[in-house]
C-alpha cells in the first residue's frame, strides 16, 4: 500500500526496460509484431564496433584520471580534523556534478576555445598562436567526463580510507616502513574497495554520457548514447536503436552487480574489524 | 591525543595533499567560474578576460523576462514552464517517496532487498538516454498529449532515489521507541505517524524536495526528447539559443541559474550540518 505511487514510476521504468528489449527482436515499421536477431547482427558491422569500443575507451580512461585526481581529495576530506573544511570540499565536488551541463559547457567552451582561457595562457608561455586544439574533440569530452564525475569517486574512497584503523599505519611505521611504503603496502589495498568502488561508479556513469559528447564533442566525438539518440530520433530506426539500448541498460545491471559485490565486501572487512 | 602529528601524516605530507586538493578543486569549479566571469562582460564577443565590466547582459536578459511584448524569445515563458515542472516534480517525489522510505525502514518483507535496489539505485543507473527515448515511444505510441507530465513523470522517476535516501537517512535517525510509545497511549497508526514520524524527519523531506527541485529544473536529456512546442523548458532554451546565437546574454542566464543552484546546496548542507549535529 505504501509503495504504490512509488511503484508507479519505477513500474514505468521497468516498462520502459522491457518495451526497448522487445523492440530490439523486432524489424524496422514492425516493431512489435515481428521477431528477428537482424539489429543484433548488425551491431556487428564495424561501424557500431568501433563507436562501441570509443564509448568503452572513454569511459575507462575517464574512470581511471578520475580516480587518480579523486586521491588526494579523499585523503583530505578523510584526514581533516575541520568540519568545515571538510563540508566545503564536499560542496566544491558536488557543484559540477549537480550544476546544469549546459551551463558548464559554456564554461567550457570560454575555457577550451581557439581564443579560450587555455590557449591564451599555453600561448603565452610558448609565445605560439592557439597551439591546443581542445574544443570539439575528445580532449575536451574527457575532460567533460572527469569534471563532472568526480564525487563519483571521492566518497566511496572516503568512506574506506576512514575505515583504515590508525594504528596499522603507526604499526607499519614502528616497524620502520617508509611513508611510501606505508601508501603502497597499508593504504592502498585497504582502500582498495574504495577505490574499485569509485572506478566502477564513474565507468558506468559515463558509458551512458550523453550531454558531455553532445556539447562538447562538436559532432566530431560519437558514443553509445548518441547513436541511440540517432537512430530513435533521426533516422527512425528503433529496433537499431533498441538493441543499443539494450547493451547500455546490460552494462548498467552489471555495474550495479559490481557495486553491490563489493559493497558486500567492504561490510563484511567492517564487521570483521569490529 | 593529536593524530595528524602522532606519525608520518604530519609536515610535508598533509601541506602536500592540502594544496594538491585545493588546486583540483579550482580546476573542477573553473567552468562554473568562467560563465559567472563571463556574464559580466561589456562586449559582444567571447573574449576573456572581459574587456570591461558591466551589468549590459543582465539588464538584457530583464529587459526580456520582465516585458511579456519584448519576449520573442520566449525566455519567460521557458522559466516559468521549468518552475511548474521542478515543483510539480518535487510534489510527485514526496507523495511517492515518503511513504515508501518508511515502508523501507520500518518493515521487512519478502523481496525486501530487491524493491530496495529498485526504488534506491535503479533509476540513477538506468542510462537516461534509454529512458528518454522510450518514453518518447511510448507517449507518441498513446496518442495523448500529456502536457507537462510527460516531463513531471519522467523526471520524478530519477529523483525518486534522491527523495527517498534522504527521507530513508532521517527515518533511520529515528526510535522505533518513540512511536511505540505514541501507539501504547493510544494513539492510531496514522496518527502516530503524521503527529510524530512526520515531524522528526522534515528535514530529510525538505533536502529531498530541494533537490530533486534543483534536479528537475537543471535537467536536460529527458527534457531534450520530451519537450514540445508548448513546454519548453530553460534547459532546451539555453540549448537552442546556444546553437543560434552564442550571445553573452545565455551566460547571464546560466549565472543565474549557478546561483540558484549554489543557494540550494548551501541549504541542503545546512540542514543535514544541523541534523547530524541533534544526533
Amino acid at each position: 500500500m505504501l509503495l504504490l505511487p512509488a511503484s508507479f514510476l519505477v513500474g514505468l521504468l521497468t516498462v520502459c526496460g522491457l518495451a526497448v528489449l522487445r523492440m530490439s527482436f523486432g524489424r524496422k515499421n514492425a516493431e512489435w509484431s515481428d521477431w528477428s536477431f537482424d539489429s543484433y547482427v548488425a551491431l556487428a558491422d564495424p561501424y557500431f564496433v568501433n563507436i562501441l569500443a570509443d564509448t568503452l575507451w572513454l569511459a575507462l580512461l575517464s574512470a581511471v584520471i578520475t580516480s587518480v585526481i579523486s586521491f588526494p581529495v579523499a585523503l583530505f576530506m578523510a584526514r581533516t580534523r575541520s568540519e568545515v573544511a571538510r563540508r566545503m570540499v564536499l560542496i566544491c565536488i558536488m557543484l559540477p556534478m549537480l550544476v546544469s551541463l549546459l551551463v558548464q559547457s559554456f564554461g567550457w567552451v570560454a575555457i577550451l576555445g581557439p581564443d579560450g582561457l587555455a590557449n591564451q595562457i599555453v600561448g603565452a608561455i610558448l609565445d605560439v598562436e592557439r597551439p591546443l586544439a581542445l574544443l570539439f574533440n575528445r580532449t575536451g569530452v574527457l575532460l567533460g567526463l572527469i569534471q563532472t564525475t568526480v564525487p563519483l569517486a571521492v566518497l566511496p574512497m572516503v568512506a574506506s580510507l576512514k575505515a583504515i584503523p590508525l594504528s596499522l599505519e603507526e604499526a607499519a611505521s614502528v616497524l620502520g616502513a617508509s611513508r611510501a611504503k606505508v601508501y603502497t603496502n597499508v593504504i592502498l589495498p585497504l582502500a582498495w574497495p574504495g577505490i574499485a568502488a569509485g572506478l566502477v561508479l564513474v565507468f558506468g556513469f559515463n558509458t551512458g554520457a550523453f550531454v558531455v559528447p553532445l556539447l562538447l564533442g562538436g559532432l566530431k566525438v560519437t558514443t553509445l548514447a548518441l547513436v541511440i539518440r540517432d537512430q530513435m530520433g533521426v533516422l527512425l530506426n528503433w529496433p537499431m536503436g533498441s538493441a543499443l539500448s539494450v547493451i547500455l541498460i546490460a552494462f548498467a545491471l552489471t555495474v550495479q552487480a559490481l557495486q553491490n559485490v563489493i559493497g558486500r565486501r567492504v561490510s563484511t572487512e567492517e564487521n570483521s574489524h569490529g | 591525543m593529536d593524530e595528524n602529528t602522532s606519525i608520518g601524516r604530519a609536515g610535508v605530507e598533509a601541506t602536500v595533499i592540502k594544496a594538491l586538493t585545493w588546486f583540483l578543486l579550482l580546476l573542477l569549479l573553473l567552468p562554473i567560474a568562467m560563465v559567472l566571469a563571463m556574464s559580466f562582460t561589456s562586449v559582444t564577443t567571447l573574449q576573456f578576460p572581459p574587456p570591461e565590466l558591466s551589468l549590459r547582459w543582465y539588464a538584457d536578459v530583464w529587459s526580456m523576462v520582465s516585458d511579456e511584448q519584448n519576449d520573442f524569445t520566449r525566455l519567460r515563458e521557458s522559466f516559468e514552464t521549468s518552475f511548474v515542472i521542478a515543483a510539480a516534480t518535487s510534489l510527485v517525489c514526496l507523495v511517492a517517496g515518503v511513504p515508501a522510505s518508511y515502508a523501507l525502514v520500518r518493515f521487512r518483507f519478502l523481496g525486501h532487498r530487491v524493491v530496495e535496489e529498485l526504488l534506491l539505485s535503479v533509476p540513477i543507473i538506468f542510462p537516461t538516454v534509454v529512458l528518454g527515448v522510450a518514453l518518447l515511444v511510448i507517449v507518441s505510441m498513446s496518442g495523448l498529449d500529456l502536457g507537462i507530465f510527460q516531463i513531471v513523470v519522467a523526471h520524478s522517476i530519477i529523483g525518486l532515489p534522491f527523495m527517498m535516501r534522504n527521507c530513508v537517512a532521517a527515518l533511520h535517525g529515528i526510535d522505533p521507541s518513540l512511536q511505540e510509545a505514541a501507539k501504547t497511549l493510544g494513539a492510531s497508526s496514522i496518527r502516530a505517524f503524521t503527529e510524530i514520524i512526520l515531524p522528526l524527519i522534515r528535514g530529510g523531506m525538505s533536502s529531498g524536495v530541494l533537490l530533486v527541485f534543483i534536479l528537475s529544473f537543471n535537467e536536460f536529456t529527458l527534457s531534450y526528447f520530451l519537450y514540445t512546442i508548448d513546454v519548453f523548458p530553460l534547459s532546451i532554451w539555453l540549448f537552442q539559443q546556444s546553437n543560434t546565437s552564442f550571445s553573452p546574454a545565455i551566460f547571464a542566464v546560466s549565472s543565474l541559474m549557478i546561483v540558484i543552484n549554489i543557494a540550494v546546496i548551501l541549504i541542503v548542507d545546512k540542514a543535514f550540518g544541523t541534523q547530524k549535529a541533534a544526533r
